[in-house]
């Protein structure tokens, strides 16, 4: 390494500070203690040792197999991020493209634009909160949750997870964890400014009374004018076109085994690229969404490590989008709504570890009401009026078992009857084996399913879109290995291998020609069909480091996904590498955070190259009072012009111009 | 020219080198069972001829589970026992008695009608010392730390080795 040093000054540059990481932060030799040993501790140690912040729950119940990836409530206040979409992209192997409608997360080389995340699952405290027409999740602006109330988000790569989702849990499992009332311990204004007139204000108060009684609530506005944006592909500007609007309000009560969670989020965004052969540009063309969920939960920790759980829920969710076209150079508004409703119960136990074995058995039940999605003139016809009402259960289990002291094997079987098509059994195998102390080799095999959902099976409007009502579920089998070392405790070294076969991946194929009776522009047609066999392949490693008062970690990740035809597959970029490190400044209580990601070329979907990306976020925060403190984060720090790849849908818009430097202000009063 | 002398001074500057050794960390319900465990071990009981030290509590679940795996430790000549879930008039024969705070409100007859006898009180919630408990644990910055109302605990009979009294971050007279 430090021959190929002296090579060129920019890796020089670059050596240096690999260099300085080796030497520097590699002097920390904390631990995490096991329960048996932290009981055993004397008074003196005791009270030095740290509170771990980790949730023996979904430790337990994401298996053992499973690595997460956390990021906690400290990272997101020091890196500023101003929702979910900024803090995934900053996590290995994953990257986020955003059409200016909505962001969509890529996993893997799998970041099909206008899936609407429906092949990642998300959760809220355990809680689904993918909807039931689109399967979507949305993680902008637009996710149910707002980030000052997240206490932690795990991120689960591969179909580990889904052993205990099920559908949908396709590449991977998003769970974001809420703060208790204990944790907030008071009330809460923030107030936020931020570049292209945007402001925020929250109000949250947390609080654990004497009785055991916590309660969290919370409600947040987001309000940004947005710039008046150029579009090449139409050599115009759209004025005041990318306006955001996002109202939340959340409420936890939690007391003893019981909790109950009401959680509501809209969002309403002005359309600047006029995508879906739209006029260009018209002020009114935008899209809303609403989301509503409320949930029960019974918790019950048994004997030892055993536990229960069982909970009911409901939600729904609410879209409309205004849409504008000519006729005869007379404009009007195309309407397009979705309507979901579904409510549900799980069940779950995980047993007491006897004889080297843990069981977890799990149940789970949802009906869909309504599956709705209807689209209209206003004025005009009716086109579309789709009424779908389904159910869909689930039972899996699952054993962890300890056959020898330093190998584990991991277990799981799990059976889906989903809404459409046959049952689905989906096995999972993991083996782990501590070779030593500090090293853990881990090998895993599983396979997941997602059901098509009723877009693309019944969303016709005449248009040059077509749905399929004959598309069969889209199937991935998911071999990984991966091999952990933890040279002390503050540090630890992943490296994993991963190869993806998906079969029957849903994609829009060519039909004809559209109107215009001239292909490859912009309205040809197209059906949506379940494709050749995908095949990815690849590698990635992270280094994570604590640091006194920080935490410092970097990630690259090299893959390959072809389809069996030689082709490639659109937005999948072959490198993605990701630094993250954040410090008090000195003893000023300053703390620094900065965030690099590099995201390598890739393709639209009319094969056209997107240049890669190197992007910067640097934040500072600190406290001016005991009641108040600040945050400043500067977004895309070098200020790139870079493009993120369209979608079909955005043709004939190619690229997606993304933000210059932005920064984000806020202020925080606790009372 | 080389870089690298630049690059160490600005990240000294930034405090990257100051990265030095960092807590070790446990949950937090092993943690507060492993307190409970030398509060128990640095108190001085009036003789009882019992063999065993009993730890009671109201809760079914205390520590979630963390509490109950004390049974069988030994302290001196004496084995540990652990009995949860007690009705709040079957305190006389214990020792110490461990106060969650979902019991907060429960355990406040006790507190009163067991003042002045040999009961040593662990409230696991703030005020606890203030209701007249003997010692409080607390948490701050991801530290468990705890308060001792000497006064309290010596009226009861009970004597608090010096090491506990030193290691207390706060003690009521």
């Amino acid at each position: 390494m430090v021959s190929s040093c002296r090579s060129r000054a920019g890796l020089k540059r670059a050596c240096g500070l690999l260099l300085l990481i080796a030497t520097g932060l590699g002097n920390s030799h904390a631990r995490t203690l096991s329960d048996e040993e932290a009981s055993w501790l004397p008074l003196e140690a005791l009270v030095d040792v740290e509170i771990a912040s980790a949730d023996k729950y979904i430790r337990k119940l994401s298996g053992a197999a499973s690595s997460a990836v956390v990021v906690d409530a400290e990272d997101i206040r020091r890196h500023g991020y101003r929702n979910l979409a900024d803090l995934l992209q900053t996590l290995p192997g994953l990257y986020v493209t955003n059409d200016r409608n909505y962001s969509y997360l890529g996993s893997r080389g799998v970041g099909l634009v206008g899936d609407w995340n429906s092949r990642i699952l998300f959760l809220v405290d355990g809680h689904r909160i993918n909807e039931n027409v689109y399967d979507g999740a949305y993680i902008g602006h637009d996710f149910i949750v707002d980030l000052a109330l997240v206490d932690r988000v795990e991120y689960v790569a591969g179909p580990a997870a889904s052993m205990f989702y099920g559908n949908n849990a396709f590449f991977g499992v998003v769970n974001v964890i809420t703060k208790t009332g204990k944790q907030i311990d008071g009330g809460r204004v923030d107030l936020s400014v931020g570049s292209h007139r945007a402001q925020k204000q929250t109000l949250s108060y947390g609080k654990q009374h004497e009785n055991g009684l916590d309660v969290v609530i919370s409600a947040s506005r987001l309000d940004i004018r947005g710039q008046d944006l150029y579009i090449p592909e139409f050599n115009g500007v759209a004025p005041r076109g990318d306006y955001e609007e996002a109202d939340k309000f959340f409420t936890k009560v939690t007391h003893g085994e019981w909790s109950f969670q009401f959680a509501h989020g809209e969002r309403k965004k002005g359309i600047p690229n006029a995508p879906y052969l739209q006029v260009f540009f018209d002020p009114r063309n935008h899209s809303h969404d609403a989301q509503t969920f409320a949930s029960l939960q019974f918790n019950r920790q048994l004997e030892s490590d055993a536990l229960f759980s069982a909970k009911i829920y409901q939600g729904q969710y609410d879209y409309s989008g205004d849409y504008i076209y000519a006729d005869n150079g007379q404009r009007y508004i195309n309407r397009d709504v979705a309507k979901g409703r579904w409510q549900g119960g799980e069940v779950k136990y995980v047993s007491a570890t006897r004889n080297g074995h843990q069981w977890l058995i799990g149940a789970e039940y949802r009906a869909s009401p309504a599956r709705n999605q209807r689209n209209f003139d206003i004025d005009g016809a009716t086109i579309l009026d789709d009424k779908r009402s389904d159910q869909a259960w689930a039972v899996y289990g699952h054993d962890t078992i300890k056959l020898k002291q330093d190998l584990t094997l991991d277990l799981g079987l799990r059976y889906d009857r989903p809404p459409y098509g046959q049952g689905r059994l989906n096995p999972r195998f993991g083996l782990i084996y501590d070779w030593r102390p500090e090293t853990t080799l881990k090998l895993l095999y599983g396979s997941a399913f997602r059901s098509p959902n009723v877009s693309e099976l019944h969303y016709d409007i005449n248009y040059n879109f077509l749905p399929n009502p004959q598309l069969r579920a889209e199937t991935i089998r998911s071999l990984e290995a991966q091999l952990e070392h933890r040279p002390n405790a503050a540090s630890r070294w992943l490296a994993t291998l991963f190869e993806n076969r998906i079969n029957g991946l849903v994609s829009n194929v060519y039909q004809g020609v559209g109107d215009d009776g001239a292909r490859g522009t912009a309205d040809d047609v197209y059906r949506l069909e379940n494709s050749q066999q995908l095949r990815s392949q690849g590698l990635e490693l992270r280094y994570e480091q604590q640091l006194d008062g920080g935490r410092f970690n970097a990630a690259y990740t090299l893959q390959q996904s072809d389809f069996s035809d030689g082709s490639r597959l659109e937005n999948s970029p072959r490198h993605l590498a990701k630094l993250n490190w954040r410090q008090p400044l000195l003893a000023t209580g300053i703390h620094w955070a900065l965030g690099l990601q590099y995201i390598g070329p890739r393709q639209n979907y009319a094969n056209q190259r997107v240049a890669g990306a190197v992007l910067g976020q640097l934040a500072f925060s600190g406290r001016l009072t005991r009641q108040i403190d600040w945050s400043l984060a500067i977004f895309n720090l070098l200020d790139r012009r870079y493009n993120d790849p369209a979608g079909l849908a955005n043709a004939p818009v190619g690229y997606v111009r993304q933000d210059g430097q932005t920064v984000f202000f806020n202020l925080g009063i606790g009372f | 020219m080389s870089f690298r002398p630049l690059l160490h001074l600005v990240f000294s500057l930034l405090g990257v080198l100051n990265a030095t050794a960092l807590a070790d960390q446990a949950s937090e319900n092993s943690l507060k069972a492993g307190f409970v465990y030398n509060f128990a071990k640095f108190t001085d009981w009036p003789a009882d001829g019992h063999h065993q030290l009993i730890i009671c509590t109201l809760s079914r679940n205390p520590l979630d589970g963390q509490l109950s795996l004390l049974r069988g430790r030994r302290i001196g000549e004496r084995s540990l026992e652990v009995r949860t879930g007690i009705s709040s008039g079957a305190w006389r024969d214990c020792h110490l008695l461990f106060v969650p705070q979902e019991d907060a409100e429960r355990a406040q007859p006790i507190l009163r009608s067991a003042s002045g006898h040999p009961l040593l009180t662990v409230g696991d919630f703030a005020d606890f010392s203030q209701l007249g408990g003997h010692i409080e644990l607390r948490e701050n910055e991801r530290h468990l730390q705890f308060e001792i109302n000497q006064g309290a605990a010596q009226r009861a009979g009970l004597k608090l080795s010096s090491q506990l009294l030193k290691l207390a971050i706060k003690v009521h007279p």
